[in-house]
């Protein structure tokens, strides 16, 4: 009977437990699912009276709006591109060879993923002063692309640790050149590597906004995290509707990408740490 | 004797070639990679060594022709109460934030998730993963509207508590930006101390079952051992993230009311880019370099060196 008594609270108090967890995460995100298809615009929040989709038709006919998402797809894969391909370079000797200087090579790479990008942005803009890149696109892209290749080579080693050798070896014995052992077995088998490495480094620079927000000065230059936070300043504090739209058309991508990999997407994001 | 000595250094010989011959490989492979981090992240950082020790502005004659001020950047930093405001900004954010918050209820989340049922704990997990891939400047719009005065969803929710409307943001600004990381960075410790509590072997829990552990000892001495190194290396990295976080505070109080928020990676950008003082500002960057740079060593040594 105590017993009984004793589970029975500790249920109710679980509960209570459960019932707070999910209005702390779920209430903001509630929020701006519901300001974004709602009709009532204004700053006071309501329920949605009907479904509309008048905020994300306001959205999309201002002028620019779809010039930033370009722009950011743009960056985004050309970074990526950049990141992924120098990585499965590095990643390559790093995993076969046996070469005096790799330990300290990895080390020094691994060393490099915990430096923070917020901490490198005022002498890389003072750099880029110098060398006239302020307000380059290839320039800013490939900064991008250069931020994200440590943590990229580290996770494409690991890939490429999971490709039996022998099989490239084997192509050696039929006369194949170490290269094209390198180019038509172990990059083909290394695909999925490429595919998620390109995919992670993708949303990072898709989301990244202080890179951009420091080394961009045009408003036609801009990716989509610098015009929504322009945006912001302009409309946000007036129409939260609008503003709520702009963020679930720029999250797509993300909350996309989430959707399809059924949740795995946060495990494989971790193995790297590539999210900060 | 001649003979022995010839056969043992060939043999070494024949063991170094192909040694020397994967070197050389390896340096093809390794050369672009190396190039372009060495140019786009280890130029900068030697550049700002430089930079820091004159008194480069963003504007005006110091910016074309900065002097050489030798450590009067470093002097005026260590020196200035801001900077200790926001050093004690910034620690009050990593605590409460990153090592409270994050860490403490990611262990929390971990412990008790596996007993929530199936359905309800992958749309709670979902929540708390969606909160955590969005990208931070969305964080930011909607903590900023869900605690906006009046009509946020916020004053609405607690006011069923009889709490009066107010402005969050400025009556306790740090709180509610705690709050706000909280929200965003929670997910990644919940996923991590997860899976190291799933890799706990299933016999180890159960002898400590058959041997009466409650709940509290079974917590202390069998799963927190068996996960402390886990805990250490989301300690470290949620550091490192949550010392060099910008956007979030940025957009929602921009370092203020006066310091109470003045992380310092914003004060590092005010001084940099709202006052044109590059020169301090680089020193502040260099400051928060060697911070992470230390706990970046921290986290080689917990990694190991297995590779």
């Amino acid at each position: 009977m105590v017993a009984r008594m004793r589970r029975m609270s500790e249920n109710v108090g679980l509960s209570i437990l459960y019932v707070a967890l999910v209005l702390f995460f779920g209430l903001p995100l509630l929020w701006v699912f519901s300001a974004a298809f709602s009709q009532v615009t204004g700053i006071a929040w309501a329920w949605p009276t009907a479904l509309s989709l008048q905020n994300f038709s306001a959205v999309i006919t201002q002028p620019g709006i779809a010039l930033s998402f370009l722009n950011a797809a743009g960056y985004s894969i050309a970074s990526s591109l950049v990141a992924v391909i120098l990585a499965a370079l590095a990643g390559y000797p790093l995993s076969r060879f046996r070469f005096r200087g790799r330990l300290a090579f990895m080390l020094a790479i691994l060393f490099i993923t915990g430096l923070p990008i917020t901490a490198l942005m005022v002498p890389l803009f003072e750099m880029f002063v110098r060398l006239n890149w302020i307000n380059t696109r290839w320039a800013v892209t490939l900064v991008m692309g250069a931020l994200a290749t440590p943590v990229s080579i580290w996770l494409l080693k690991a890939f490429i640790d999971t490709v039996d050798p022998a099989l490239e070896e084997a192509s050696w014995v039929d006369g194949a050149h170490r290269l094209s052992g390198y180019l038509r077995i172990v990059l083909p088998l290394t695909r999925p590597g490429l595919v998620v490495v390109f995919i992670l480094n993708f949303l990072g620079a898709w989301s990244n906004f202080y890179v951009p927000f420091v080394l961009f000065s045009s408003t036609s230059k801009f990716p989509v995290a610098i015009t929504i936070y322009d945006f912001f300043g302009n409309y946000g504090q007036v129409e939260y509707g609008q503003l709520a739209a702009f963020s679930l058309l720029y999250s797509v991508p993300v909350i996309g990408l989430y959707i399809a990999s059924g949740g795995r997407l946060g495990r494989t994001l971790n193995i790297g740490g590539v999210k900060g | 004797m001649l003979n022995e000595n010839y056969a043992e250094h060939s043999t070494a010989r024949e063991i170094r070639r192909p040694r020397f011959r994967q070197g050389l490989w390896a340096m093809g492979f390794l050369s672009a990679p190396s190039a372009v981090i060495l140019f786009f992240l280890g130029l900068p950082v030697a550049w700002g060594i430089y930079i820091s020790f004159t008194n480069l502005a963003l504007t005006g004659p110091q910016a074309a022709h900065p002097s050489f001020v030798g450590l009067a950047n470093y002097v005026h930093l260590f020196t200035s109460g801001l900077f200790w405001l926001s050093i004690k900004a910034s620690l009050e954010y990593l605590i409460g934030s990153g090592l409270v918050g994050q860490v403490g209820l990611g262990l929390a989340l971990a412990l008790i998730i596996r007993r929530i049922p199936l359905g309800f704990r992958q749309f709670l997990v979902g929540l708390i993963v969606l909160s955590w891939v969005i990208p931070e400047i969305v964080t930011a719009f909607i903590w900023s509207s869900y605690l906006q005065t009046p009509g946020g969803l916020f004053d609405s929710v607690i006011g069923v508590l009889g709490v009066l409307p107010q402005s969050w943001l400025y009556k306790d600004p740090m709180l509610f930006l705690v709050i706000a990381n909280i929200w965003r960075g929670t997910a990644f410790s919940m996923l991590v101390l997860g899976a190291a509590i799933e890799s706990i072997p299933g016999e180890l829990i159960d002898a400590a079952q058959i041997d009466g552990a409650n709940r509290l000892q079974m917590f202390g001495r069998v799963i927190l051992p068996m996960i402390r190194n886990s805990i250490a290396t989301a300690l470290v990295l949620i550091t490192l993230w949550t010392l060099s976080d910008f956007t979030l505070i940025y957009v929602l109080t921009s370092g203020g009311p006066g310091y109470a928020t003045d992380v310092l990676p914003v004060f590092t950008y005010q001084n940099s880019f709202s006052f044109y003082e590059l020169g301090y500002g680089t020193a502040l960057s260099i400051v928060l370099l060697l911070i992470a740079s230390g706990l970046s060593l921290l986290y080689l040594r917990m990694v190991g060196t297995d590779y």
